[in-house]
């Protein structure tokens, strides 16, 4: 346990003294331009932003949590889903993957209006933006690591007269967890990037809104603050999700250790 | 010996198989006429030229390769597609990595829907003639190549498949472990009763492991002559140093001259 953490320290140490050699930069460098705060507050003041509970933080990173982790929940579902699907047949394949690229080459943005007449407004269409900006990488890391299988491990189970259905379940899909994974980490990211988007667009609650707000009264400092909810956000999700690889696949820890 | 071959009962049949692939610039004949036949508790080798078509072949009597011309007997009975009563190794361990050893051991069992519990003694037995013991728990990504081969005969001997296939299995071996997976081999073939088939570029890994050696042409692939190695069993490491052995190597060596050159002038 003592040998974990200090593993994990050393690992982290770097990038700690990297962040307070900035932030403190950024102190000092207010100081001495005395630069106006509605330009460039000081680290001091975006912290006791963040105290400043007329923000309602708690409330508005709510909105905006139950966004990401909604859209992303769906995204690595219908992802993993449709990964699957398109690699089950070249039928299938041919023809859904064309569709999945056209609609991921649209920018969500622009479908964000859509979304909000057909769903009203509030939580509900910026979960669907996220959801759609998050997906693709899902559905194609799945596909390759569920069609990309050394051929051997297929011999070996049709040797065995193992139905196809059970080589995917039982060989295919797991041979695709890290690529899965991989998809997944990716797909975070755009999760919070999607409920952002969708809180833009048009939203009266979330970090977004917060971000609305104080830009109307030249809040800076409230800004920054949002800014930081919404990185401890887009990290818990990243975490979680780095975790359950973790758990899932304790076969790829042995090599790093 | 002719008495002593028909008191054995042929396991496996093999007639005038032929095989081509398709490529863009039409058919590859592969195979062009192969037959042979391999007796109950026989271990026969195949040598040939690298891309003679030895993999091809063992994947169309594995039935994971259709052929076209020619017919394959599994004790008298013709066989199209897999069974289960033969069991493959390939050139590479192709374990699962997110398995550990013991559960790898047992992916069979799991894969055709037995009870794994039931298994799981006869597993661990393997485990401990293949020296594997104290590894059950571990992944193949913390074993050597050879501990990750010796998993994976385990693997094809807990359902006990009556004939082996194995695809040079030793090939990416450095030649001291291969040596000592070869003795090795032949003890687990000596305990278990089966039937192999192995094939493998190597004349003196043939010459030391067969009681016949097929010896095939250059693609297409032909027989060119079966030659049975009458060397006194069990055998160890000073085998090698006999002189029978180095006759039959000689023989094998001389009689895939001729392929060795057309080799190297294609
Ligand atoms: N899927 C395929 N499609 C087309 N041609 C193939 C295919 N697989 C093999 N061949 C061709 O068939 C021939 C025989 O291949 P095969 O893999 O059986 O040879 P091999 O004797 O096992 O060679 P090696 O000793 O190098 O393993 C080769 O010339 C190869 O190019
Ligand atoms: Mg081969």
């Amino acid at each position: 346990m003592w040998k974990k953490l200090s593993k994990l320290l050393e690992q982290i140490y770097p990038f700690i003294g990297l962040l307070i050699l900035l932030v403190g930069f950024w102190q000092i460098l207010v100081v001495i331009t005395n630069i106006q705060t509605y330009l460039l507050p000081s680290p001091l003041k975006v912290v006791r932003a963040l105290g400043d509970m007329q923000w309602r933080w708690f409330y508005q990173a709510e909105a905006t949590s139950i966004e990401i982790f909604g859209g992303f929940l769906l995204a690595a579902s219908v992802g993993i889903l449709l990964g699957i699907t398109i690699t089950w047949s070249n039928i299938l394949r041919r023809a859904i993957l064309p569709l999945l690229v056209f609609l991921n080459s649209l920018p969500k943005i622009a479908l964000a209006p859509l979304f909000i007449i057909w769903l009203g407004y509030g939580i509900i269409p910026n979960i669907v933006i996220a959801f759609t900006s998050a997906f693709f990488p899902v559905v194609i890391n799945t596909a390759t690591g569920v069609k990309e299988i050394d051929p051997n491990l297929v011999d070996f189970a049709k040797s065995l007269q193992v139905p196809k259905w059970k080589r995917f379940l039982k060989i295919r899909i797991p041979n695709a967890l890290p690529q899965i994974f991989a998809g997944l980490k990716t797909s975070s990211t755009l999760a919070v990037i999607g409920a952002i988007v969708g809180e833009f667009v048009a939203s009266s609650r979330g970090l977004a809104a917060v971000i609305m707000q104080a830009q109307g009264i030249l809040a800076t400092e409230a800004i920054f603050a949002a800014l930081v909810w919404i990185s401890v956000l887009g990290l818990g999700l990243y975490g979680l999700v780095a975790l359950t690889e973790k758990v899932f696949m304790p076969w790829a820890q042995v090599i790093e250790e | 010996m002719e008495e002593q071959n028909s008191r054995r009962d042929k396991l496996i049949i093999l007639r005038n198989i032929q095989k081509s692939y398709s490529s863009r610039e039409g058919p590859i004949l592969a195979i062009e006429d192969v037959s042979f036949e391999v007796e109950e508790g026989d271990f026969v080798v195949i040598v040939g030229p690298s891309g003679c078509g030895k993999s091809t072949l063992l994947k169309i009597i594995a039935g994971l390769l259709d052929y076209d011309k020619g017919s394959i007997k599994l004790r008298g009975k013709e066989i199209s597609g897999p069974v289960r009563d033969i069991g493959m190794i390939f050139q590479e361990p192709a374990l699962l990595r997110w398995k550990t050893v013991i559960n790898n051991v047992l992916s069979p069992i799991e894969l055709m829907g037995m009870n794994k519990e039931e298994y799981r003694q006869k597993a661990e037995e393997l485990l401990q003639l293949t020296n594997l013991a104290g590894f059950k728990n571990k992944y193949p990504s913390e074993l050597s190549g050879g501990m990750q081969q010796r998993v994976s005969i385990c693997r094809s001997l807990v359902y006990d498949p009556s004939l082996i296939l194995m695809d040079e299995p030793f090939g990416a071996l450095d030649a001291m472990t291969r040596e000592k997976m070869n003795i090795e081999l032949l003890d687990i073939w000596r305990e278990s009763r089966k039937t192999i088939l192995f094939v493998t570029h190597s004349i003196p890994e043939a010459a030391f492991l067969a009681d016949r050696v097929v010896a095939l042409s250059d693609r297409p692939a032909r027989i060119n002559e079966e030659i049975a190695v009458d060397l006194d069993r069990p055998r160890k490491l000073t085998t090698k140093t006999e002189n029978e052995y180095d006759e039959y190597t000689e023989r094998l060596y001389q009689l895939m001259r001729g392929e060795f050159e057309t080799e190297v002038a294609s």
